[in-house]
């Protein structure tokens, strides 16, 4: 899913490298197809460029509605990926043809949140890439919101007694 | 009576009577040909009739609540004469009536974690089903703008539409909550107190010990294991020097 420059393709251990570190795998590994982690049950044998264009057309529709960005959205969060900078960019773009704005700003900090421990890295990587759609649809990321730290206090239901 | 239920007029008949309507008045309704082809394959749906027949007409309905199955096209297509509020005030659906008045004016947005129009803050599921907060007049003035250039907001607008949608941002969501230092102090003082009753039982409940614990009787023991050559090759005593009755260095 997010190709990564470097590639440390030793087939052999990638099963094993999967089943420990998966979030790494598809980083470091970037021939693991997006949606099967798992080599030994293989669902389908999507490429990786096959996955990334199958959800920028999905985006892309002109006629889409917010149910179904959101879905698309929830169903990215859920898979073991950060999703490429053209798929977040088509996504932006569902965003503003279905006039949300909270939702782009959410999807940027689900993307931020997907990236895992290695924030620091992904993150600014895919800010830059995404940079040119923000500003022309005037998103701000939740960094310049100031959301990216806690802003109001909830008290946790479970400390309600 | 007469005056709750009103009669029911044959053009309504099409509700109870779904599998027996005739076909040659699908030309007064005017559909299309793919309507009726799909009305005929809906016709020939056994599990469909074996449902309408089995369950009350509330249920069969409302299992042809979703639109974009086959059934619910049906259900757009036979109700199509009929103005929809018509059919959902005569129609009363009980779980999505008990969902909508617990939501309130909230918007429903999507499917949700379950399918159920409620919200909840998880970060493995961005976007939940219905907005946070109820249409109120400022926010539907803010979704009229939000339809203009979103350059044009300013940051307390783009704010308020956030909060609008959403509780809590990842942020937030995410935030430690500092249990751990209650959970620390509270097995702190759970084991200072199990020290505490070691004292009280000690001072209250135990006998004193035997004299033979006294420091002189012990010295006199480890003497005596002494001159009984106790692990006189690796342990004890083969750290003492016999010749010169004292230990080795």
């Amino acid at each position: 899913m997010f190709r990564n420059a470097m590639l440390s393709g030793f087939s052999s251990v990638r099963n094993v490298k999967n089943l420990f570190f998966p979030s790494l795998a598809n980083i470091k590994q970037g021939r693991v197809s997006a949606v099967c982690i798992r080599s030994m049950s293989k669902h389908s044998s999507e490429t990786e460029e096959e996955f990334d264009a199958r959800y920028e057309a999905y985006f892309n529709r002109s006629d889409i509605d917010g149910w179904d960005v959101r879905k698309a959205m929830n169903d990215l969060q859920g898979m073991d990926l950060v999703p490429e900078p053209k798929i977040i960019s088509a996504a932006l773009k569902a965003c503003r043809r279905v006039n949300d704005y909270a939702l782009a700003v959410r999807f940027l900090e689900a993307v931020k949140d997907k990236c895992g421990n290695r924030v620091k890295e992904i993150y600014p990587y895919i800010i830059q890439e995404v940079r040119p759609i923000l500003d022309e649809l005037g998103v701000n990321t939740p960094e310049e919101m100031g959301y990216d730290k806690p802003e109001l206090y909830l008290e946790s239901v479970y400390d309600i007694h | 009576m007469k005056e709750y239920f009103l009669p029911i007029d044959s053009s309504k008949m099409r509700i109870r009577n779904l599998f027996t309507v005739d076909m040659e008045n699908e030309e007064e309704l005017q559909l299309s040909e793919s309507e009726i082809d799909s009305i005929i394959e809906l016709f020939c749906d056994t599990v469909l009739k074996d449902n309408f027949s089995q369950v009350s007409l509330i249920y069969f309905w409302l299992s042809c609540r979703d639109i974009s199955s086959m059934a619910g096209h049906l259900l757009k297509v036979a109700t199509k004469h009929l103005p929809s509020r018509y059919v959902a005030s005569r129609i009363f659906i009980p779980s999505v009536a008990y969902h909508k008045e617990r939501i309130g004016n909230r918007e429903v947005v999507g499917f949700g974690l379950n399918g159920e129009p409620s919200y909840i803050d998880r970060t493995d599921f961005p976007m939940p089903a219905i907005r946070f907060k109820e249409n109120s007049q400022e926010i539907i003035t803010l979704r009229e703008k939000e339809k203009d250039d979103w350059r044009k907001l300013t940051m307390d607008e783009k704010k308020a539409l956030y909060r609008a949608s959403f509780c809590q941002t990842f942020a937030e969501m995410k935030a430690p909550t500092g249990e751990w230092k209650s959970v620390l102090a509270g097995t702190l003082v759970a084991m200072s107190l199990t020290i505490w009753i070691y004292v009280w039982m000690k001072k209250f409940v135990y006998q004193p010990m035997p004299e033979s614990f006294s420091p002189e009787r012990k010295a006199a023991q480890f003497q005596r294991m002494i001159d009984l050559r106790i692990n006189p090759i690796e342990g004890l005593t083969s750290n003492y020097d016999y010749e010169n009755n004292r230990w080795k260095d």
